[in-house]
């Protein structure tokens, strides 16, 4: 297992190179220029000239891109040709909304989906199998934007429940933190979960119709027994691996109500960096998401180890 | 195992080629040289010869009284006290006015300092940290002297030592301080010379009439900053450890894209006149000044009615009748707003012909234009291209404005040859304020029979796409023709801040006569005789067709009820909000 894990990690340098390399050409070769938008539509060629010059960009594209991979080797993702600030203080200053709502996010799913999903197969075919399946389409069809002001028209203007928007950290007000991320856990979780509903309806179905399912219940097991203990048990492989890849798809997925609940996660800051066109923010971003993805996909395989006995590496 | 050795060797590769091109750093700020700009051909002209006195183009200066203290005004007083939640309009990346051109920028950074001067009401440039100023009879030294008492956020005292480095710090980044430089002595040390801790001189080689009115610019006026501060790059952010002003509000946080966290600062010590916009005594009455960073549009307006916050700065135009109607809120209206207008490719074909130009200008309906932005009562047909309801408005040229004539722009197409080329026309896809005035007008030309190519892309892609230079050694050359866009107006606007009159900055628009009428207003006195060149300016650029304005918008400024201090009644904002002499009711 220690071989693998570390022949894994390893095989994660050249990924992050070829993902380093084409966001960096995308993004350089895509229309932008980040001197311009700082200086302004005012400004004149010359004061531009000297923006990008300070800046860096002036130089060869393969300079840049050496010294930034250099920098990224001693662990520097470089500064904000924007607002000046230390790349990895920002992301790690944004990084904190976005994980508490994606962690919040995925275990409010689990804790609805799961009990849904088990039901739903095992009464397939069925009114209530029907019926959380609709919901479940329902769920997965309606997009995140629409589902956030509806929420916000409902339970902040007219009901008074719930803030509008806005974020505080837990650490200043716990009980606060949790009443402004109701509204966004909900609008965010509800995809989610008809997501795992559907994952779990399925891979129960399937499993229940096998030969030490039909055994179980034959030798007197309770069914919630047979659901829990066996059947979801077994179901738990493909479930982990479409929550660990949801989880690192939220990272950066969640931009759309981190947009509509004003929250500073990485969402936000990395359409605000692409708006501006501020390379180094945008560049550190994505390395660090494909980061996240491969690890998580490692953790996820991990993970497998210690549910199935069957699977050594 | 071979599969490990290959990512070996993959690795090694990389840090190979790392290593070969990772050589150089960027460099790191260092105190700016005086790296000036290309020389304006106009300052090699032989200077006006005046004898008159002197008329001032401000107000005369008010000395101030020592006054007192922010702290021991606070006492017995009801209106101190509170927080104040405004959300911006669009995301800020800078704190550091003169580094960022952004509004957004100005806007949240406008109280952390106390310029040397600033507007009033009408617009006219008021002493502010300035106690008394002269200017020689001869027109060409200023004497300014500071108020006793100015102090940093740091607690370092305001001295000339810090006035200067600042104000050449103005000179080299903006465009207003760079005409002034122009003016100005060529010596450093003989254009801005320190008398004492608290005066100045300013020192020019010929009369320019703009240098106070310049100073109390709301978004390129001169910052005051400490001397440390003042010599550092102006092409580069200060730093959040640096923002250090000596204005009446000190920043306490500053969480980047989430709010900037301001609080009141009780040394800071008030004028004695009567507050006016951002001239007079400015009182900060608030405890704690805080600006958000709100994305969306709809959660703005929604998280004002819930009161989560209080004013709303800038929000679309459509939320202006929900808002006027409701009880718990008002609307600030910015007048006189921004004008709306296309810009011209002056030396892309088949833009270079001025009957094309002009048969654009009798193409267009101004109403329809203006009136896809929303509400009348939010918009104004204008043909000033220094805005109407400001110093320098002129309606010279304006039979050429709003014509409305496709018969006209038909017989010009004509008589141009114009044989059904594509006109490129930039207009972004993200801008409330910009992007319906680029489908009325795409309709109207193509009434007329102008084939009209209009490519979708964001704003951030519009402005590179103005960057971008076909010919690379043209700097007028471009890949469009034109592009929709707004002039701002931030309290102030004249032929020498309108860059285009002069065709700085490589703009397509040359034309020598403009260039001059544009110096000769620099160097007039005499109110009287700026008046008769900015109509004469106002008339060319009609007849030259510069741009084509449509007519000004106003931005909307909504808040609670509960907010009081706005001017004026109907409610309005004169260049930038400004949160000082505001306070909340209980």
């Amino acid at each position: 297992m220690a071989g693998y894990v570390l022949r894994r990690i390893i095989a994660t340098i050249p990924v992050l190179l070829v993902v380093s390399l084409v966001v960096f050409a995308l993004i350089r070769l895509s229309p932008g220029d980040p001197a311009r938008l700082i200086a302004g539509m005012e400004a004149e060629e010359w004061q531009v000239d000297a923006i990008r010059e300070s800046l860096g960009l002036n130089r060869p594209l393969p300079v840049q891109l050496g010294i930034w991979l250099k920098d990224i080797l001693r662990g520097d993702l470089g500064v904000s040709i924007v607002s000046k600030h230390d790349v990895l203080d920002l992301i790690l200053q944004w990084v904190t909304p976005t994980v508490t709502l994606a962690v919040l996010t995925v275990l409010f799913s689990l804790i609805m989906a799961l009990p849904l999903g088990v039901i739903a197969a095992w009464r397939s075919n069925t009114w209530i199998d029907r019926t959380i399946m609709v919901f479940a389409s329902f769920g997965f069809s309606i997009p995140v934007f629409w589902l956030g002001f509806m929420l916000i028209w409902l339970f902040a203007i007219q009901l008074d429940l719930f803030p509008a928007a806005g974020y505080i950290a837990p650490t200043e007000d716990f009980l606060g933190f949790f009443h402004r991320m109701a509204l966004p856990i909900f609008a965010t979780g509800i995809i989610f979960m008809a997501l795992i509903t559907r994952m779990t309806r399925a891979t129960v179905l399937e499993i229940l119709r096998e030969d030490y399912v039909r055994t179980a219940r034959a030798k007197g097991l309770a069914e919630n027994s047979v659901l829990i203990r066996h059947a979801l048990r077994n179901a738990a492989l493909p479930i982990i691996t479409v929550v660990g890849l949801g989880f690192a798809g939220l990272l950066g997925g969640l931009v759309v109500t981190e947009q509509v609940f004003a929250i500073p996660g990485l969402g936000r800051l990395l359409v605000n960096s692409i708006v501006a066109r501020d390379f180094p923010v945008i560049q550190g971003m994505v390395l660090i998401i494909a980061m996240v993805y491969v690890l998580m996909n490692l953790l996820i395989d991990i993970t497998y180890a210690f549910l199935d006995p069957r699977i050594r590496y | 195992m071979s599969q490990l050795k290959w990512l070996l060797f993959a690795t090694v590769l990389a840090m190979a080629f790392v290593l070969a091109c990772g050589s150089a750093d960027v460099d790191t700020p260092v105190p700016a040289t005086a790296t000036s700009p290309p020389a304006a051909a106009a300052a090699t002209v032989a200077p006006a010869a005046t004898t008159a006195a002197p008329a001032p183009t401000t107000a005369a200066p008010v000395p101030a009284e020592s006054g007192a203290t922010v702290a021991s005004m606070m006492a017995g007083e009801d209106k101190f006290g509170g927080t104040l939640r405004v959300v911006s309009q669009g995301s800020i990346k800078s704190l550091d006015r003169d580094f960022s051109g952004a509004y957004v920028s100005a806007a949240a950074s406008l109280h952390l300092h106390e310029p040397l001067f600033m507007y009033d009401s009408d617009f006219i440039s008021q002493p502010q940290m300035v106690e008394d100023w002269s200017i020689s009879a001869d027109n060409l030294t200023y004497t300014f002297t500071i108020r006793e008492g100015r102090m940093f956020h740091d607690g370092a005292a305001v001295t000339t030592e810090d006035i200067i480095p600042s104000l050449e710090r103005y000179m080299i980044r903006h465009p207003a301080g760079e005409m002034l430089k122009n003016f100005s002595e060529e010596d450093p040390a003989v254009r801005l010379e320190a008398v004492d801790d608290r005066t100045f001189e300013l020192r020019l080689k010929e009369p320019y009439g703009l240098v106070v009115q310049h100073f109390g610019l709301l978004r390129y006026g001169p910052l005051i900053w400490p001397a440390r501060i003042a010599v550092l790059d102006p092409f580069q952010d200060v730093g959040k450890e640096n923002l250090i002003g000596s204005g009446p509000f000190t920043l306490d946080k500053w969480e980047v894209g989430n709010r900037v966290i301001y609080v009141r600062n009780e040394d800071y010590i008030p004028r004695t006149e009567p507050g006016s916009n951002f001239a007079g005594a400015q009182i900060p009455y608030l405890d704690q000044l805080v600006i958000l960073e709100i994305p969306s549009e709809e959660t703005k307006m929604a998280g004002l009615k819930t009161g989560e916050w209080d004013v709303v700065d800038g929000p679309s135009l459509d939320f202006y009748q929900e808002m006027i109607e409701h009880p718990d809120f008002d609307v600030a209206l910015d007048k006189p707003g921004k004008l709306s207008n296309i810009g011209i490719a002056h030396q892309t074909a088949p833009m270079d012909n001025l009957k094309i130009r002009q048969a654009i200008q009798a193409a267009l309906n101004s109403e329809a234009i203006m009136a896809s932005l929303g509400d009348p009562a939010l918009w104004l047909l204008c043909p000033a291209i220094f805005h109407c309801g400001s110093t320098w408005e002129s309606h010279a040229g304006q039979e050429l404005y709003n014509q409305n004539d496709p018969d006209k722009a038909k017989r010009l197409l004509e008589e141009a040859g114009y044989n059904g080329e594509p006109i490129t026309l930039i207009n972004p896809t993200d801008y409330a304020t910009i992007t319906p005035t680029g489908h009325v007008i795409k309709a109207q030309l193509e009434a007329v029979g102008i084939t009209v190519d209009m490519p979708a892309m964001d704003w951030s892609s519009a402005v590179s796409r103005f960057s971008v230079r076909p010919e690379p050694n043209n700097p007028y050359s471009r890949d469009y023709h034109m592009n929709t866009s707004w002039m701002g107006f931030y309290g102030y606007q004249d032929p020498v801040l309108l860059g285009i009159v002069g065709g700085v900055g490589n703009n397509p628009y040359q034309n020598d006569v403009m260039k001059d009428l544009r110096m000769q207003f620099a160097r007039a006195i005499d109110p009287a005789e700026q008046k008769r060149l900015v109509d004469e300016i106002n008339r060319t650029a009609w007849e030259t067709v510069m741009w084509i304005p449509h007519g000004q918008f106003f931005n909307i400024l909504p808040y609670s009820k509960k907010v009081k201090g706005f001017p004026a009644s109907p409610p309005q904002i004169k260049g930038m909000p400004a949160y000082t002499n505001v306070w909340i009711e209980n």
